[in-house]
Order: structure tokens, then C-alpha cells, then sequence
């Protein structure tokens, strides 16, 4: 059979250029196949899904088709559960591409000659983040309803031509007829297209690339591939991967709720969702809008730059535009083999953790009218505290983070030193100059 | 003095053909095809219950026991508000489609040393007030008036004054926008159009034109 296929498709040299894949042998390089596992249990409970919703805002018995068709869904033989497997690999999917994307940075894997494939992971998380907001919205509830009417008028706030731009995505003004139709056909046919072929890219890329060596590659064979293949060896291990993925997704479902539908009803306008929440990648976008101080905003030329511009487009836009620079900043004339160790590049370090630190202050800005209600704040102060936090607390933890790597450096140097004075390590010099 | 001579070809190449008429047919069936995306804006038809509010509309009662009946101005008590939507001269009323966020006004009764800027007195009658419930910042429906007389905003914490509207919390930018009314017998009617425009609806001749169903 083998041999009658190989003499018809050449199956041997598929087999010898993508089989032999060489794997390293870390835990780190597990969180990008946690990502595709997620995206593959994304496409088969979404196929699940997709086969008993109905995209109409159409009322039956009061309430819209979509939402209609949702309780429906609730009511099936592990309908509820399917929703949230689908709901909770989505929140999976971008938290290991968030932490996938840490791995890559710290580790110096951007470098030389790997910055498309930065480049297309971040057009990937984009457009992961994208695929989740269609789709939470997609159940035409009351948090859906709410969370579509801020997204148009974000979309709106382009100035000069974002009421075209508006009326295209959502098929016309909002809250219209066709914008659940629209959304669908979003979430289920454009986003997941461009997901798959952006996908196959980046793995396609990554094969031929290779990956980035751990370190404990230079030791065993300098400047050679080492890790296990593909076939056969990473196979079971991405098959218990997956297993212990699906199982805790699982687990996850059976215990913990997510977008119960029911407690948020239907659309309705005259009762808003109190103190509504966007997914939490997306709370630090919700932060800068909460604390975007409205005064900055001006009419030039007969376009309008308001707040919602700025808090909502442009500042995540600057973000973004950061992280897509992150290659351009090293200027290494060689091909990168080995991943660094992030404390060998301490500024690099100390700039990743300052943004983690950013995303977290603006993240909790994003909860700015819950502390008001708790009354953690009055409602005078509550935008100089977080501006002061935004940039106070990044540029502390930059210089604290570098302060820590030196110390620990200076430590170790000192043992090393004794070291060699006394001529006798002890257990534990030992491990630290192995590390 | 010497001329350099230069061979002119009387034919273009056959490259040089190829390459232009790939490029041009490729431009024009590119741009026939941008012709899709006007189907994709416009919704053609709106009812008249989907039509923003306008002059002339009796606002009536939006929830409660008294849903849908015209609300009297004599029967609204001081410091009292209700939610109400607009009906057209044959009653019928607008809450319906995209009407059903933008037309959701608030109605409210206020001793008279309570109206004060940015309020404008002209567009009340008798201490009654119609504010809009969308938010000037993003949009979202603002909450029940709290403790404090303030309406929130849930989703960026915004607050605006329960008298007069104004912005009591940031990040809102505006104060809520007023819609002018007055009293013709025992019914509100709307006089007029916003004083200032409410954010994301559509603009008022969008709502009266367009064909009817």
C-alpha cells in the first residue's frame, strides 16, 4: 500500500521534508501547539455550533432569532457544554498566543532570520482577538447587544470616512437588521479563512526556519538541529498534549460558566448590562477608553478626532505598531541559532516587563466604574491616578527588573570568585554556573 | 557637436503589451468589483416605526403598567422621571429596529429652581425635561439614576448630572443632548429636533427619507 501510494504521490519526500521535523525538547516550545490544538477544537465544536444557530435578528416570541436559537442550543444533549468548550478554548487559544508570543520575545527567537514569522504571529493574535469578539457577539444578548453598540461607534469614530467604513462592517447603522448575519459570516467564514492561511504560514515558515535551539543544543551538537522528529516521536507527545488540553478545557466547561446567555437575556435597551466587561484581552482597550481624557480632542479639516479615536484606535494602534517593530530593533547581521537567556539581555527583559506592567494597569483601569461604585476612588481622581500609574509604575518596574538581573549577576559572580579562591564548589555554586 | 542616436522602436514590445494589458484588465475588473461593497451599507427599507423621533411625535410611556399609553404631563411628579419612545400621529409607535436604542428617551419632571445650564429652558415646558439615554462617550444606554441623582454609564464609568445632564464623571466628552418639547393638551410633544446630536444615530433626514414598507 505504501509503496503503491510512494509510486504515484512521491509520499516518501513529504515524509522526509516535513515528518523529520526536527522538535526541540522544551516545555516552552509546547504553548504554540496548545494554540493550534485550540484553534483545531475551536473549528469542530464551532462546526457543532454553527449547524443549530440561526443568524437572524428576526423576534420570535419576542426575543431574536439568534438568542432564540441559542436557548435552543442550551437545551440540546450537551448543547450548554459545547458552548462553553468552544467558549473557553477561545479564551485558551489567545492566553497561550499571548504567553507563546512572551516565549518568543524573551528568548530572542524575533531575531534575524525569523521577523516575518513575528510579524505573521502578530497578524495571528490579531486576528484571533478578532475572531473571539465576532463570536461572543454572535448569541444577540444583552452584553452582545451593548458590546456591538460600542464597537460601532469605535468603527464610527474613524474621522472622515468611519460612517461609510461603520455602515459597511455592520450593515448599515446599529442596532439594524443585518449586523447578526454580517457578524456570522465573519466569525464563521472570513476571520477562520484568513486564520487558516495565516496558520499554515507561520508553521510553514517555522519548518523551514527550524526552530530556535535551547541552549542544551550547543552543548550536545554546536550549530546542528537537535530535537525529536515528528514522526514518530513528537506524535504521542502532542497527542497527550492534546488530551491534557481537551480534558482540562473540559473540566474548565463542566464547572465554570462562561456567557451564560440566560442571566443576560435579551437585547434590551431601556435595562443596560450594569458594569459590562469585555473579554479580558480586551480589558486594557476598555482602560484607555475609561481614562482618555475627553479634552484632547479637536475637529480638523472636518473630521472629527474624538476620544473614542484616540482610547480605542489609535493608542492600541501605537501598541501594536510597537510589538510589530520589536525585529527592527536588533540589527544582528548573523542568523540567530540559540535561544537567549532572558537575563543575558537584561533591557530586553526589563522593556517586556514594563509593558506587562502597562497592559495591567490599563487593565485595571478597565474596571475604573466598578472601583468608583466601591468607592476605591472618587470620581475626580480616578483619571490622574491611573495617568500617574501608566507611566510610574512601567518605568519602576523597567529599572527594577534591571536592578534584580544585576544583583543576581553580581551574586553569582561572587561565586564564582570563592570558587576559584577556595578551589572546592559547593552544590549549589555548581548549579548556578550550570544554568 | 554630436547627436547620440537613438533607436526608436515604431512597435512596443511584446513584454512591454502583456504586462500593460494584464494591468489594465486587471484594474478594471478590481474596480468593477469594488461595485459589491455598496451592497453591503445599505439597509433600503425602514418602516415608519424604525424612524427616528421627530417633530410632531407624542411620547409615550416606554415601560411599566402604563406601556404605550401617552404619557400626561400633569400626572409627572417633581423629581420623577420615565422612560418613553415617540408615537406618530396614528399612534403608532417608534420602537422598533435601530429606533429602539435611539428613539429610548428619558422624561423628566423638575422643580423649577433645577433648571439650570446646560439645560435649555426654551425647549422644556411646565419643569419637563426629555434627555437622551445614550451616552455621549461610546454609546451604551446609561443605568437608573443612582443614590447620588447621577445617571452612570456601565461601561467606562462616565456620570452625568440627574438634573441637567451635564458630565459629572469623565471620560464622557458632552453633556446628554435635550430634545425640545411642549404641551399640547394633555399630551408631551416633541417641537423640534436635538439640540445637539445623540451619538451613532443615523441623521435626521437618513430617518425621514428612505422608502416606506
Amino acid at each position: 500500500m505504501n509503496q503503491w501510494l510512494d509510486d504515484r504521490l512521491h509520499i516518501s519526500r513529504l515524509n522526509d521534508k516535513f515528518l523529520r521535523k526536527a522538535f526541540p525538547v522544551h516545555h516552552s516550545f509546547f504553548l504554540g501547539e496548545i494554540t493550534l490544538f485550540s484553534l483545531i477544537i475551536l473549528i469542530l465544536t464551532g462546526i457543532l455550533l454553527a449547524l443549530s444557530y440561526e443568524p437572524s435578528t428576526q423576534l420570535v416570541n419576542g426575543v431574536p432569532a439568534a438568542y432564540a436559537s441559542v436557548l435552543r442550543i442550551n437545551s440540546l444533549p450537551f448543547g450548554d457544554m459545547t458552548r462553553r468548550i468552544h467558549h473557553w478554548s477561545a479564551n485558551i487559544m489567545v492566553a497561550a498566543a499571548v504567553v507563546h508570543m512572551f516565549r518568543i520575545y524573551f528568548s530572542g527567537a524575533f531575531k534575524r532570520p525569523r521577523e516575518v514569522n513575528w510579524w505573521i504571529g502578530m497578524l495571528l493574535l490579531i486576528f484571533t482577538v478578532l475572531t473571539a469578539v465576532t463570536g461572543y457577539v454572535l448569541p444577540d444578548d444583552n452584553f452582545a447587544f451593548t458590546t456591538l453598540g460600542v464597537i460601532y461607534n469605535i468603527t464610527h469614530s474613524i474621522p472622515w470616512i468611519g460612517d461609510i467604513i461603520a455602515k459597511i462592517a455592520f450593515a448599515g447603522d446599529f442596532p439594524g437588521q443585518g449586523v447578526i448575519s454580517r457578524f456570522y459570516g465573519y466569525h464563521i467564514m472570513l476571520l477562520p479563512l484568513i486564520l487558516l492561511g495565516t496558520t499554515a504560514a507561520h508553521m510553514l515558515i517555522m519548518i523551514k526556519q527550524k526552530h530556535t535551539q535551547p541552549m542544551y543544543a550547543a552543548k550536545l551538537a554546536y550549530k546542528k538541529i537537535v530535537g525529536v522528529p515528528l514522526s514518530t516521536q513528537q506524535t504521542p507527545i502532542m497527542i497527550i498534549l492534546l488530551l491534557l488540553q481537551a480534558g482540562i478545557i473540559l473540566l474548565f466547561s463542566a464547572f465554570i460558566p462562561v456567557h451564560p446567555v440566560e442571566v443576560f437575556g435579551p437585547p434590551d435597551v431601556l435595562n443596560p448590562v450594569a458594569n459590562i466587561k469585555p473579554d479580558w484581552y480586551l480589558v486594557w482597550i476598555f482602560g484607555v477608553l475609561a481614562i482618555w481624557p475627553p479634552q484632547l480632542s479637536f475637529t480638523f479639516a472636518g473630521g472629527e478626532f474624538n476620544t473614542e479615536f484616540f482610547g480605542a484606535l489609535v493608542i492600541p494602534g501605537v501598541i501594536i505598531g510597537l510589538m510589530m517593530a520589536v525585529p527592527l530593533l536588533d540589527r544582528a547581521k548573523e542568523n540567530m541559532y540559540y535561544a537567549e537567556a532572558p537575563t543575558e539581555h537584561p533591557k530586553r527583559l526589563a522593556a517586556g516587563i514594563a509593558f506587562c506592567t502597562l497592559m495591567l494597569v490599563l487593565s485595571v483601569a478597565g474596571y475604573k466604574a466598578d472601583l468608583l461604585q466601591a468607592k476605591v476612588m472618587s470620581s475626580d481622581m480616578a483619571n490622574p491616578i491611573f495617568w500617574v500609574l501608566s507611566v510610574v509604575l512601567p518605568i519602576a518596574a523597567y529599572f527594577a527588573t534591571l536592578g534584580i538581573v544585576r544583583g543576581i549577576k553580581s551574586l553569582r559572580e561572587a561565586d564564582a570568585r570563592e570558587t576559584l579562591a577556595h578551589g572546592h564548589p559547593t552544590e549549589t555554586t555548581a548549579h548556578s554556573a550550570d544554568d | 557637436m554630436t547627436t547620440k542616436a537613438r533607436k526608436v522602436d515604431s512597435e512596443i514590445s511584446r513584454r512591454k503589451f502583456v504586462t500593460g494589458a494584464i494591468g489594465i484588465t486587471s484594474g478594471v475588473a478590481g474596480i468593477s468589483l469594488l461595485s459589491l461593497l455598496g451592497g453591503l451599507t445599505a439597509k433600503k427599507f425602514i418602516s415608519e416605526q424604525e424612524k427616528m423621533i421627530s417633530s410632531g411625535d407624542t411620547l409615550v410611556h416606554a415601560d411599566g403598567d402604563n406601556k404605550g399609553q401617552p404619557i400626561d404631563p400633569s400626572s409627572l411628579k417633581d423629581d420623577q422621571y420615565f422612560l418613553a419612545y415617540p408615537a406618530d400621529k396614528d399612534g403608532k409607535i417608534r420602537d422598533q429596529g435601530i429606533a429602539t436604542k435611539f428613539n429610548a428617551v428619558m422624561v423628566l419632571k423638575y422643580p423649577a429652581d433645577k433648571l439650570v445650564e446646560p439645560l435649555k429652558k426654551e425647549a422644556t415646558a411646565s419643569g419637563i425635561v426629555v434627555l437622551t439615554t445614550v451616552c455621549t462617550h461610546a454609546g451604551c444606554t446609561i443605568g437608573a439614576r443612582d443614590k447620588e441623582h447621577n445617571f452612570p454609564c456601565g461601561c467606562h464609568g462616565s456620570k452625568f448630572n440627574g438634573y441637567t445632564g451635564a458630565v459629572v464623571a469623565q471620560p464622557a466628552p458632552l453633556p446628554l443632548p435635550q430634545l425640545p418639547i411642549k404641551i399640547e393638551g394633555n399630551k408631551l410633544v416633541v417641537a423640534g429636533n436635538w439640540l445637539s446630536p445623540v451619538l451613532g444615530a443615523p441623521k435626521t433626514e437618513g430617518a425621514t427619507q428612505e422608502v416606506k414598507v
